[in-house]
Formats: structure tokens, C-alpha cells, sequence
């Protein structure tokens, strides 16, 4: 008698018959009926085999077959218990089978199989699902084609795909094949005005006429500059990141930083000492020794250099120690000159539109340097002759035990306390111990969605997530590696923006070491992520809630230096707290299960950026600080953002009681406060 | 016969962290059920009855969220209500005194016997006193109730002999309390080491006109402020002070 040797699966799939697995099903039925008597289990099992040796012995059994034959053995050798059991669990499995088709059959669009195909559109940096109907609806709409041809092409394309077995395809190939599909129908179609880049119109539209941040007329540099970062950025998701990247950034996995501008770093630092030392961006011979004598040439040197490095860094410029170098240079200045100084700082430091602005660390320790601070936080509020605020530098006053000393330091604080009541930016830097020194260069990020992990692994199951984190921290650093090389093949080419100041010039050492700068792993959506592990978010659970939060940051933290010592990459773990990039992972997510997405997040559109607590969490502030410093703790750049109202404040007093307590009890790094 | 102590002050709010209820400070306010005014500006009318059927919060509770915020309060505001109508208010004080936290007290100063027990007793850093109005038949207007005025003047007198920080709020209360009064309610506190001028619980009459009370006044006392504004100073020690705005 031939023995069973292979099993037809319910997909149609033929693959080798394993006893064990009959085994282990009637060993479950035993055991759910009482009974754990494994000898039983395999002579029930060597039962059924023999039967199916006997019925199947020239055909291949399929599934169901087998699960019928276990019934019918279970029955017949008088376990009725475990029959009982066995057809309740094949019932539960099969419920549970019809809901899942059920819930794919949505994305079902074809008329050939349920398989969803999706499509990468790189352009607009998303992936969706295949949708025959509309691309029959765009061909008839924005090509003039007639409906009834639409329809047919739109079908033919899609049989294409289908034959050629792909699960995802880009949205360029989608275009070709529909055009090649028209040219064979000899339908007229004007394929000179196709897109440039594959940029949908309606996007090249809104680029066209989009208002500048601050209001005001469209500004023509601003729409060039997003096209040109939306062709950008398709080039670099279709040929510069490997694929896994751009695949998992096209599916909400993770978010690649500054893909618009590819060869550029993510953040730098300017110190006045690069400018006296010749080696900043946009030096000329004179400026150093020029620089060193007065303030305001100083501040024109520093705007000069801000420009240059502005154009290639994706999140504006750090200029840090400028209190310091212009106090040297106020020893006997009277207070007009040192107003005139600040005031020169701020005009020449402005971003352009569109730009992000750079940061401006004020370090208020008495003397001289207070006095600057005090008057460059006085030219923000007053802005006479300066542009917008949006594009003016943020002040980051960076606070000791010394800035609550006396009582020029206090004003400083005043001043900027009353600009935050004023709805300005500031943030506060603590200094504890020693003052610190982050790397001068952050040359990239990638920020993982952690909500997303968290879903596909199911609640409760921690351990599962932190391996889906290990999948995305793995990939995160492909996609570092992948920049680090372009990045070196930058240094030493030709022409660019990056390449002087990575190479260097005239004797002079290069103004970025990329090898000493840092990549970034950022993450976002901690408090969904964890409300999907939990049941709680952040706020509403109680120590071991909060034990999850920290154990998944500390892990990562580790994980992700790890990883960076195996590819030899400096990296650190931080908290992304861009809104912007919360809402894309979010939208992608949403548009992946939209029916469950809307109803776990109600009325929301963004995930909570960073590692924070829900911004409109039922908290009080002391909560609120509580529950998020511990998870900082693990990472190299976290903001304590709090948003108040400014009658809870009581004025600039209230709020620099509270910096006060922050520095001296808490233990956050930054806070931000944002007014309503 | 032995005495018994008296019951705890009946406890109806607590705001577990302000950075309003003691300028300067991170403060947690307790705030106690009666009043034996009805301001008819009065911002907690709710705190006004004597006798609440509806409950208090139990002092332990409140007592153990204070000692768990220990480490991030530099204060308790105790505010009512009338904080001094409470036999127990002394008692609590101590108590919390005990958790290592400096205690401000809010009274409106008609009860001076129990304001000098407890300023005395010296475990009151701070006291804040609000005078509704200047001392004559207004008052009984501005505070809705009947007043003993002798009893309001006393309260002043301690606490303007007293050496720890004190404060006196003079609000605004359209048509009752406006420039002219708040200017006689100003010199009769001449001496006081801080006043603060607060506007109408609608914002009336804005900063200006309460800036012009300020100058014309300010110079009676040390400090005088607007609530809020604590940088720009009319009193005495601020205009010495030239702050640069």
C-alpha cells in the first residue's frame, strides 16, 4: 500500500504530509476533553493515517479530508469528548477563515482574483491598493478618453499585472502600461503634456498656488522647491534606498527623513569659533580676522554661514555659543550697540521662505553674555524691521542654577516667558552638570511607526513587538548605510552644495566630519502603541503601563546602538516629535484598515508625535511630566512639550516657577511650552 | 473635662498643581466649604454655603496627593471659602506643614482673632488678603453681606505688623470699585510690602485703566502690581528699580 506523502492545502498548494500535525490536533481534542494521554494521541493517529492510506491511495487528501477523517476516527473508536471538541474547534477555525476573506473581499477590485495589488507611488510617498475603476475614471476625466474605452484599458492593465504574479507594483510602471495599452488602440492622446516625475496635476497645482507659511501671496521659489523635492524624492524611493527601505517607508513601516533632498544632511551646528577659524561655510579670507574684531561683523559672517549650511541641512541650523562670543566682543559696548548686535543676528539668521528656521542657544550666566541675551530676546518680541516670526531663529535658552541667580539672569527668563505668553517659539535647554555637547552633525533619520508594529503583533505580546521593532530597527539601518555611501560619494564629486563642506579647502580642515556624525533612529506613537499592547495609553494605566512604555524605550535604545556598532554607524534613539510625520503614519495606517482605524481613533488625525502623552489627555500638567520624563531618560534628544493656557500660567512669574522646579526636580533635557 | 480637637475643616476642592494660587510659586490649593460673604463677583460661589449635603474630599486623600507631588510643590494655598471661620484650620496647617510644604493662607480678613492665632503661630509663610472695597458702606456692597469693618482694619494691622510675606488683592467691581476707590483702598494699606490689582472676573476695565491706579498709588506701598504683570512694578521699591523693557 502506497503511503500518504503529500496534502493539498485550501489555497490549492500541494505540500508534504506530516503526522505529527494529525497528532497534535487529536492530542488537543484530548486535552480539551480532559485527556492527556499522548500513547492514545498517536494510536489515533496512526488510525487515521492508516484510513487515509486506504480511501486516498491514489489521489492527494486535502485538508478538509484529513480534519473529516480525524472526526469520523474520533467517533468511531468512542471518544465522543474529543469529537465534540475537535468539530467546535474546526467550526471556530472556519468562522474565523470566512471573516477574514470577508474583511479582504473590500479591497477586491478586480474581476479575477481578491489578491490585493498594490501600487508605490513614489511621487506623493505612499502605497495603495489597485483601483481599476479609478484609474478608468482619471483616464476619462484628465485624458479625455472616452468612458467606455477607459474601462476597457483600464481592465487590460490590470490583467497585465496579473499575469505578470506581482504583488506591488510602481505607479510608473502603471502609467507606461496604460499608455502602451492607448497607443495600441489608437486612441488620441496628447503624451507630450504627460506629467514630469509622474507628479499627479492636481498636485502640481496646489504646489503652484500654495501661500507661503506665514500668509501672503504664493511664492514662486516655495512651489519650485516642493517640485523639485516631489521628483526628488521619487528618485530616491526608485533607485538611491534599497528596496526594503523604500518599501517599508511606502507602507508606513517607518519614515525616511529629507527624501526630497537626498544628498542633504539632517541637521548641523554652527559655532563662532568655525567662523574665526575659517572653516564655515561661505568664509571668505578676510572674515575670520574681520569677524573676531567687531559684533555686527560677527553677525553678518555667522548669517553668511547660516545660508550656506542652511542649503544643505533638511531642519535649519543650531548656532550655539553665541552668547559667549559676542559678550567677548561687548566688554565695553554701551546697551544701543549691544540691541544693534542682537538685532543684526536675528536679520541676517532669518530663514527664507519656506525654510525651516535655525535655533539661536542663548546661555544667560551675568555680565556681558545676559545682556545679549536679553537684548536679542527683546529685538524677537519687537521685531521692528525684521521679517515674519515663523522665519526668525528660535531662541533656546539654555538654563543652569546660575540663570535663577541674579537678577539680570531673572529678566532674561521674564523676557522669554513673556514671549511664550505672546505665542512665540522658545524652548528651554536644562543644564545640569556639565554643560553638553551633542554632535555638531545629525546626517539622517528614519522614524518608526510604532503603532503599526504594535497592531500586527496583537495585544498583550510585548516580546512579539520588540522582534517586529528588532525587523525595524534592522531596516532603518539599511537605509542609513544606503545614505551614508551617497553621502560619501557627495564628498567626492564635484559641484554641490555638500561638497565643499565635506571636503574641505585651501589648507583647511572640512567644516563636517561625516564620520563622526550621528544617525538618527527616531520613534513616534509610543502612547498608541502602547494602548494597543496594554488596553491603556499612557495616561490612564497604571505602574505597569507605564513599565511597558519605558521597557519598549529602553529596549530600543539598546537595540538601536547595537545595530549601529554592527554597520559601524554612530546612532543614537530619539523622539520624533514632528506632527507631520505622526499624521503621515497615521493616514497610511488609516487608509490600510480604515474601518478599524476610525473607530479606535475617533476624531483624530495624527498619531501623538514622540513618546508623549496625548495632548488632550484628561491630565494635569505635574501628571503629564511625571508620566513622560522616565522615558527620555533612554533617549539622546527628547522635548517635554506642555501646552497651556495662558491663564493657568498667571503670567511670566508662574512660568519661570515652573522652569525653576523642572531644572531642580525633574530631569527632562528640553521643554517647550505652547500656549493655546 | 477633656477637650476634644476640633473637627478638620470640611475640604471641597483641591487643585492638585497652580502656577497662579502663589505667584512664583508651584502651588496645590485646598480650597474649604463657607463663606461668610457673598460677593456678587465671587469666582467659587459654589464654595459660599456654610453646610454642603453634596460631601467632601476626605483630608487623607488630600493629604496623600500632596505628599506623593511633595517633590515638584513649593506650596499649599489654603482658600476657601473663608479659610478662618474653621476651628480645625490651625490643625491643618500643621499637617501639612508636617508633608516639609510652606503654607500661603487666602482670607478676606473679617475674622482677625483666628488670622492672629495662626500668623502667631508662625507656620504661615505667606498671607493673602483681599479688600474688596475701602472701608465704609461700599464694602457691605461690594462683599453682599454685612461687615464689621473694625474687624477688616484689624486683619490689616497684623498682617502690616507682621514680619513674614503678606499680600493684598484689591479687585475691581464695575460701578462699585473703580479708580477712586481702588486709590483710597491703596493709601489705606500705605506700608504694605505688596499689592496686587486685579481686574473684574471679566476682565474689566483692562490694563490701562488699572495701570493709572497703579500710578497714581503705587508709591504708598513697596510693591504694587497688576496680577499677572509682576515686571512692571508702581510701588515704592519698583520705581527705585529701573527695569529696561
Amino acid at each position: 500500500m502506497r503511503r500518504v506523502a503529500l496534502v493539498r492545502l485550501r489555497d490549492g498548494e500541494t505540500v508534504p504530509f506530516e503526522q505529527h500535525r494529525v497528532r497534535d490536533a487529536i492530542l488537543g481534542a484530548l486535552l480539551a476533553a480532559g485527556s492527556d494521554d499522548r500513547r492514545l494521541a498517536d494510536e489515533i493517529a496512526a488510525v487515521v493515517e492508516l484510513f487515509l492510506e486506504k480511501t486516498f491511495f491514489d489521489e492527494i487528501p486535502g485538508i478538509e479530508q484529513i480534519e473529516d477523517m480525524v472526526e469520523k476516527v474520533l467517533v468511531d473508536t468512542g471518544h465522543a469528548a474529543a469529537a465534540k471538541a475537535f468539530i467546535l474547534h474546526r467550526d471556530r477555525r472556519r468562522r474565523l477563515r470566512e471573516a477574514r476573506d470577508a474583511r479582504h473581499e473590500q479591497f477586491a477590485p478586480t474581476l479575477f482574483d481578491n489578491r490585493v495589488l498594490r501600487i508605490d507611488d513614489a511621487a506623493s510617498g505612499r502605497s495603495t491598493p489597485f483601483s481599476r475603476a479609478r484609474l478608468a475614471r482619471s483616464l476619462s476625466s484628465d485624458g479625455g478618453v472616452p468612458r467606455e474605452v477607459a474601462d476597457d484599458v483600464a481592465a487590460d492593465v490590470e490583467v497585465r499585472l496579473r499575469n505578470a504574479a506581482v504583488q506591488r507594483a510602481p505607479a510608473s510602471l502603471v502609467h507606461a502600461i496604460t499608455e502602451v495599452e492607448l497607443l495600441d488602440r489608437a486612441t488620441p492622446v496628447d503624451l507630450r503634456r504627460r506629467a514630469a516625475a509622474l507628479i499627479p496635476g492636481q498636485d502640481l497645482a496646489a504646489a503652484v498656488y500654495r501661500r507661503s507659511r506665514e500668509g501672503g501671496a504664493p511664492v514662486p521659489a516655495v512651489a519650485s522647491r516642493e517640485l523639485g523635492a516631489a521628483a526628488l524624492r521619487c528618485h530616491a524611493l526608485s533607485d538611491l534606498l534599497p528596496a526594503d527601505v523604500a518599501r517599508a517607508h511606502l507602507d508606513g513601516e517607518l519614515h525616511v527623513h529629507g527624501l526630497g533632498s537626498p544628498t542633504s544632511l539632517d541637521a548641523a551646528t554652527l559655532r563662532p569659533d568655525d567662523i574665526v577659524s575659517g572653516v564655515a561655510p561661505g568664509s571668505g579670507p578676510r572674515a575670520p580676522a574681520e569677524a573676531a574684531r567687531s559684533g555686527r561683523r560677527l553677525a553678518s559672517a555667522l548669517g553668511r554661514a547660516t545660508r550656506h549650511l542652511g542649503a544643505a541641512v533638511v531642519c535649519g541650523v543650531r548656532l550655539r555659543g553665541m552668547t559667549e562670543a559676542f559678550a567677548a566682543l561687548h566688554t565695553d559696548a554701551s546697551r544701543d550697540e549691544v540691541a544693534e548686535d542682537a538685532w543684526q543676528l536675528l536679520l541676517e539668521t532669518a530663514a527664507d521662505p519656506g525654510d525651516d528656521p535655525a535655533e539661536i542657544d542663548l546661555t544667560p550666566r551675568g555680565g556681558a553674555a545676559t545682556e545679549f541675551a536679553a537684548a536679542l530676546l527683546r529685538a524677537h518680541a519687537r521685531r521692528d524691521g525684521l521679517p515674519a516670526r515663523e522665519l526668525l531663529a528660535v531662541p533656546t535658552v539654555v538654563l543652569g542654577d546660575a540663570a535663577f541667580g541674579d537678577a539680570e539672569s531673572r529678566e532674561v527668563l521674564r523676557l522669554a516667558a513673556d514671549a511664550v505668553l505672546r505665542g512665540a517659539r522658545v524652548r528651554f535647554q536644562f543644564e545640569r552638570d556639565a554643560p553638553s555637547s551633542p554632535s555638531a552633525v545629525r546626517a539622517g533619520r528614519i522614524t518608526l511607526n510604532l503603532p503599526q508594529a504594535a497592531r500586527r503583533v496583537g495585544r498583550g505580546n510585548v516580546e512579539g513587538f520588540l522582534r517586529a521593532c528588532d525587523a525595524l530597527v534592522d531596516t532603518a539601518m539599511a537605509g542609513h548605510v544606503a545614505r551614508r555611501e551617497l553621502l560619501s560619494q557627495v564628498a567626492g564629486a564635484p559641484g554641490g552644495t555638500l561638497a565643499p563642506l565635506l571636503r574641505g579647502g585651501r589648507g583647511r580642515r572640512p567644516f563636517i566630519d561625516l564620520s563622526a556624525a550621528t544617525w538618527s533612529v527616531g520613534i513616534t506613537g509610543l502612547n498608541e502603541a502602547v494602548a494597543h499592547l496594554s488596553g491603556f495609553e499612557l495616561h490612564e494605566g497604571d505602574e505597569d503601563v507605564l513599565r511597558v512604555a519605558r521597557r519598549i524605550v529602553s529596549y530600543l535604545s539598546l537595540r538601536v546602538k547595537e545595530a549601529g556598532l554592527a554597520v559601524d554607524v554612530r546612532t543614537t534613539l530619539d523622539a520624533d516629535e514632528s506632527a507631520d510625520v505622526a499624521a503621515r503614519l497615521f493616514a497610511v495606517d488609516g487608509a490600510e484598515e480604515p474601518g478599524d482605524h476610525s473607530d479606535a481613533y475617533p476624531e483624530r488625525e495624527a498619531y501623538t508625535p514622540g513618546v508623549a502623552v496625548r495632548e488632550t489627555a484628561p491630565v494635569d500638567l505635574l501628571d503629564r511630566v511625571e508620566c513622560e520624563e522616565p522615558l527620555h531618560a533612554s533617549l539622546s534628544a527628547a522635548t517635554l512639550r506642555l501646552r497651556l493656557e495662558p491663564e493657568d500660567l498667571g503670567g511670566p512669574d508662574g512660568l519661570v516657577a515652573l522652569l525653576r522646579k523642572l531644572l531642580r526636580t525633574g530631569t527632562p533635557r528640553a521643554v517647550e511650552i505652547v500656549t493655546w | 473635662m477633656v477637650r476634644r480637637p476640633p473637627p478638620p475643616p470640611p475640604l471641597r476642592g483641591l487643585e492638585s498643581v497652580s502656577l497662579t494660587a502663589w505667584e512664583g510659586r508651584v502651588a496645590a490649593v485646598l480650597q474649604l466649604q463657607g463663606c461668610n460673604f457673598k460677593c456678587p463677583a465671587c469666582v467659587v460661589p459654589h464654595l459660599v454655603p456654610q453646610v454642603f449635603e453634596g460631601g467632601t474630599i476626605p483630608l487623607e486623600s488630600a493629604l496623600d496627593t500632596l505628599y506623593r507631588r511633595r517633590r515638584w510643590l513649593d506650596g499649599v494655598v489654603i482658600a476657601g471659602g473663608e479659610p478662618t471661620l474653621h476651628e480645625g484650620l490651625r490643625d491643618l496647617v500643621r499637617v501639612v506643614r508636617e508633608l516639609g510644604l510652606r503654607v500661603r493662607l487666602h482670607t478676606n480678613g473679617s475674622n482677625p482673632d483666628a488670622l492672629r492665632a495662626v500668623v502667631e503661630s508662625g507656620e504661615v509663610s505667606s498671607v493673602a488678603m483681599t479688600i474688596r472695597a475701602p472701608l465704609d458702606p461700599t464694602y457691605a456692597v461690594a462683599v453682599g453681606a454685612r461687615v464689621r469693618l473694625a474687624a477688616v482694619y484689624e486683619s490689616v494691622e497684623i498682617l502690616l505688623r507682621a514680619p513674614g510675606e503678606h499680600e493684598f488683592r484689591v479687585p475691581w467691581l464695575p460701578q462699585v470699585v473703580e479708580t477712586e476707590q481702588m486709590v483710597s483702598v491703596i493709601r489705606m494699606l500705605a506700608g504694605a510690602r505688596r499689592v496686587v490689582l486685579e481686574p473684574a472676573p471679566d476682565g474689566s476695565p483692562g490694563r490701562r485703566a488699572l495701570q493709572q491706579v497703579g500710578r497714581t498709588a503705587g508709591a504708598y506701598v513697596d510693591s504694587c502690581v497688576l496680577a499677572g504683570r509682576p515686571a512692571q512694578d508702581f510701588g515704592a521699591r519698583g520705581r527705585s528699580r529701573s527695569v529696561p523693557s
